[in-house]
C-alpha cells in the first residue's frame, strides 16, 4: 500500500503540478509586491496617505501689542476678514466678476481673466483685510455657495497716526516686522503659530478635527518702550516747524533721561505716514536719529575738555592764548568767528573757540584725544535696539596726524550719529557714567511682566567734578552769554552746547562752504538734569544763518520747556 | 453556569455603558472648552477694538488740536480698508491685487 502511494505522488498529473506552480508564483508575487508595500515604499505611501486625508491648518498667533511708557497704545492688532473665491466651481467668471469689481473697485476684465486663467485652482485671493462696508456688501450680494468664503487674518493698526513711526516700524500684510521695534522685537511680538489637524474625506470634506494633535497659538509679547507720546508728540510739532523754517535736507531730535538713559522721544524727518501710500520712499523710512552721520563740530568739545580735566593735562583755572582770531598750526591757518585774546577754560567753551580748541588738543595729544572719543562711545554703535544703527566714523589712531589734533577738539575729522552723540552728552549730565541708551522698559506676557533680555552698558568715562563743572559752569553759561543764547528758557536754568558743521561737497569732495549741518544739545535743570534734547538740523536753506544756536536751539529749548513742564519739574527748583 | 455567563454579561456591558458616558462627557467638555476659546477670542477683539478706539480719541496730537481749536476730525469708528481715518495699519494702504 505504501508503495503505491509513493508512486502515486511521484507521478502526480503535471496540470496538477502547473495549477500548484501557478499559485505559487502569483502567492510570491503577492507576497513580493507586500513587502514592496510595506517596506520599501512604506514611508513614501504613508506620507501619501497623510496628504489625501489629513488637513494641517496654521492658526496665526495675535501679535502683541506695542505701548509707550504710560500705557498709551502705540500698536496693536484687530482681525480683519480677505476675500477668496475657489475658480474651479465658478461657472461664470464674467457675470461673478461684475458683482465683486464694484464693492472692490477692481477692474472687471482683471478678475474675469484670472478667475478663467486660473480655473483649474480651488483658492485665490481676491483682496485682503477688508472694509467693513465692503464685506456686508459682499455678503448681501448672495453669491453661490463654495464659491467665495471669507478667512479672518490680523491686521496691525496704529492709533497714534505717524508718531514713532521711525521707532515702533511697521508689520507687513504677511505679519513680518519691518523697521522699528516691530523688526527688531518681531521674534516676541509675534507669538507662536497654533495648528489644527483635520481629516476629511474624499471630496475633500472636513469630517473630523483631531483634537489631540490641536495646538492652541500662543499671543506675542507686548512690549512697553520708553518713548513717552506726549515729549515724542513735543519733538515731532518742532520738527515740523523747522522743516517749515528752514527747509533742510533731513532733521532729528531725540530726548533722553540722563540718568537712567531712557529714551523719552525719538524723531526723524522725513517721516514716513502709513495712512498715505505716497510717504512709502526709501528716503522716508531712514531714522537719521540712528543712521545719518555728520561732524558733532562744537558739541564734541565739552568730550575733549572733560577728558583733559581728568587727566590733569590742564585745570578749570587755566588759560589759552587765543591770538586774535588767527593761529597758524603747521601748514594750517585756524580761524576763530570773532577775535579773541587770552580767554579762560570755561571761555573757550563759551564762546566756542576754535583756537582755544586745537590748543587744548595740543596740550593733550593725538592718543588721548583718541581715548576721550573711543571713551564717550565714539566709532561703535550704542547698542540701542533699533535696527540700521551705524558706527559713525571714528578713524584708527595710527592714521592720525598733525592735522587731526587740530581737528579732533573741535569736532571735525569725526563723524557721529545724533544717538550716540546725546548718550555722551547725557554721561556728563549725569555725572560721568555712561549708558547705553534704554528703548525697551519691559516686555508684557498676558499682562504680566516678563524677564527682560539683555541689559544696559554702564561706564564710568568722567569724573563728577569735571562733569559738574562742565554742566554748572561752561555749559550753563553757554545759555546764558555765549552761542546757545536762543535757547535761554525763563523758567528754568538750561545747560548746553551748540554745533555748526561743514558737510563735504558731494561734487567737489571738498568742506563745502554753503552746506553745514547745525546742532544743539541741551538739558535742564542745571542742578538736576532731568531732560537732554538734541536737535540736529541737516543743510538748513530757509535763511541766511545756518549755526546751530540760530537753525536747533530754540526748537530745542522748546522740546526741553513743554518736556519739563509736562514732567511737572519745579520752575523755582532751579533758581534755588 | 449561567448566573455566572449572565453576571459576566452584565459587567462587560455596565463597563461599556460606563465608557460610552464618560467619553460623551469628555467630548461635552471638548466642546465648552472650543467654545470658552472662541467667547474669549470674540471677547478679546472686542476688548482690543473698545481699546483702540479710546485710544484713537485720545491720542495725545487729538488732544493737541482740539485744545488748539483746530479739532475737525469727526470721532469715528476704527476701521480697516481704504477709507479708515485712524490708525490705519500699513497693509491697508496695499494697492489691491489678485494673490494665489
Amino acid at each position: 500500500m505504501q508503495a503505491l502511494a509513493e508512486k502515486r505522488t511521484c507521478h502526480a498529473d503535471p496540470r496538477v503540478k502547473l495549477v500548484g506552480a501557478a499559485f505559487l508564483l502569483v502567492a510570491t508575487g503577492i507576497g513580493a509586491r507586500l513587502v514592496q508595500l510595506q517596506h520599501f515604499e512604506h514611508a513614501e505611501l504613508i506620507a501619501y496617505a497623510r496628504r489625501q486625508h489629513l488637513v494641517v491648518e496654521e492658526i496665526p498667533s495675535r501679535p502683541g501689542e506695542i505701548l509707550d511708557r504710560r500705557g498709551r497704545l502705540l500698536a496693536t492688532t484687530i482681525t480683519a476678514k480677505s476675500l477668496w473665491i475657489d475658480p474651479s466651481r465658478i461657472d461664470h467668471p464674467q457675470s461673478f466678476a461684475q458683482k465683486l469689481s464694484g464693492i472692490l473697485k477692481l477692474d472687471v476684465m482683471t478678475l474675469s481673466k484670472i478667475i478663467y486663467h486660473q480655473k483649474n485652482k480651488k483658492f485665490v485671493w481676491v483682496k485682503r483685510r477688508l472694509a467693513e462696508t465692503e464685506v456686508e456688501a459682499i455678503e448681501k450680494l448672495k453669491l453661490e455657495e463654495g464659491t467665495w468664503g471669507f478667512r479672518k487674518e490680523y491686521v496691525r493698526v496704529y492709533p497714534q497716526g505717524k508718531l514713532a513711526a521711525h521707532v515702533i516700524g511697521y508689520r507687513d500684510i504677511d505679519g513680518k516686522g519691518r523697521g522699528g521695534i516691530e523688526e527688531s522685537r518681531d521674534g516676541e511680538l509675534r507669538g507662536v503659530n497654533g495648528q489644527r489637524t483635520m481629516i476629511r474625506d474624499a471630496r475633500g470634506k472636513i469630517i473630523h478635527i483631531l483634537d489631540r494633535a490641536e495646538r492652541m497659538p500662543k499671543r506675542g509679547k507686548s512690549i512697553v518702550l520708553s518713548i513717552d507720546s506726549v515729549i515724542q508728540l513735543f519733538a515731532e510739532d518742532q520738527l515740523d516747524r523747522i522743516v517749515e523754517k528752514w527747509k533742510p535736507l533731513g532733521c532729528s531730535a531725540v530726548v533722553v533721561e540722563p540718568k537712567t538713559g531712557e529714551v523719552l522721544a525719538m524723531a526723524s524727518r522725513p517721516t514716513v505716514d502709513y495712512s498715505n501710500p505716497k510717504s512709502f520712499d526709501e528716503a522716508n523710512w531712514t531714522n537719521l536719529c540712528l543712521s545719518s552721520m555728520y561732524p558733532p563740530g562744537s558739541t564734541f568739545k565739552p568730550f575733549v575738555v572733560a577728558w583733559g580735566l581728568d587727566h590733569d593735562i590742564f585745570g578749570v583755572d587755566e588759560t589759552f592764548q587765543c591770538e586774535h582770531g588767527r593761529y597758524r598750526m603747521g601748514r594750517r591757518l585756524l580761524r576763530d568767528h570773532h577775535s579773541y585774546g587770552e580767554l579762560s577754560l570755561k571761555d573757550v567753551l563759551v564762546k566756542s573757540s576754535n583756537i582755544g580748541m586745537a590748543k587744548i588738543g595740543e596740550r593733550m595729544g593725538n592718543p588721548l584725544l583718541y581715548e576721550a572719543a573711543v571713551a564717550f562711545g565714539f566709532g561703535r554703535p550704542t547698542g540701542c535696539e533699533l535696527p540700521g544703527e551705524q558706527f559713525g566714523i571714528l578713524r584708527p589712531l595710527s592714521d592720525w596726524t598733525g592735522y587731526s589734533t587740530g581737528s579732533i577738539p573741535m569736532g571735525q575729522e569725526i563723524a557721529v550719529t545724533p544717538i550716540q552723540l546725546v548718550m555722551a552728552h547725557a554721561a556728563i549730565a549725569n555725572g560721568g557714567t555712561w549708558l547705553s541708551p534704554k528703548l525697551v522698559l519691559k516686555t508684557l506676557e498676558n499682562d504680566k511682566q516678563t524677564k527682560s533680555i539683555g541689559g544696559q552698558t554702564v561706564s564710568r568715562v568722567a569724573s563728577r567734578e569735571s562733569c559738574d563743572w562742565l554742566v554748572k559752569e561752561a555749559m550753563r553759561e553757554v545759555i546764558t552769554r555765549g552761542t546757545g543764547r536762543k535757547a535761554r528758557l525763563e523758567d528754568y536754568q538750561v545747560f548746553g552746547k551748540t554745533g555748526t558743521s561743514q558737510k563735504p561737497d558731494p561734487q567737489t569732495g571738498k568742506m563745502s562752504h554753503t552746506l553745514h549741518v547745525g546742532s544743539f544739545i541741551g538739558g535742564a535743570p542745571v542742578d538736576d538734569p532731568k531732560v537732554l534734547v538734541l536737535v540736529v538740523v541737516d543743510e538748513p536753506k530757509g535763511g541766511q544763518h545756518h549755526y546751530g544756536g540760530t537753525v536747533a536751539a530754540p526748537f530745542a529749548s522748546e522740546i526741553l520747556k513743554k518736556t519739563l513742564h509736562y514732567l511737572g519739574v519745579a520752575e523755582n527748583q532751579s533758581r534755588k | 453556569m449561567t448566573f455566572r455567563f449572565l453576571s459576566v454579561l452584565v459587567f462587560v456591558v455596565f463597563i461599556g455603558l460606563v465608557g460610552n458616558l464618560w467619553e460623551r462627557r469628555c467630548l461635552d467638555l471638548h466642546r465648552a472648552i472650543s467654545r470658552q476659546h472662541f467667547r474669549l477670542d470674540i471677547l478679546k477683539e472686542q476688548e482690543v477694538r473698545s481699546r483702540l478706539l479710546a485710544e484713537s480719541l485720545s491720542t495725545p496730537e487729538r488732544l493737541s488740536e482740539r485744545r488748539n481749536s483746530h479739532f475737525t476730525r469727526s470721532p469715528l469708528l476704527p476701521r480697516v480698508g481704504h477709507s479708515s481715518q485712524i490708525g490705519s495699519a500699513p497693509s491697508l494702504e496695499r494697492k489691491p491685487q489678485l494673490q494665489k
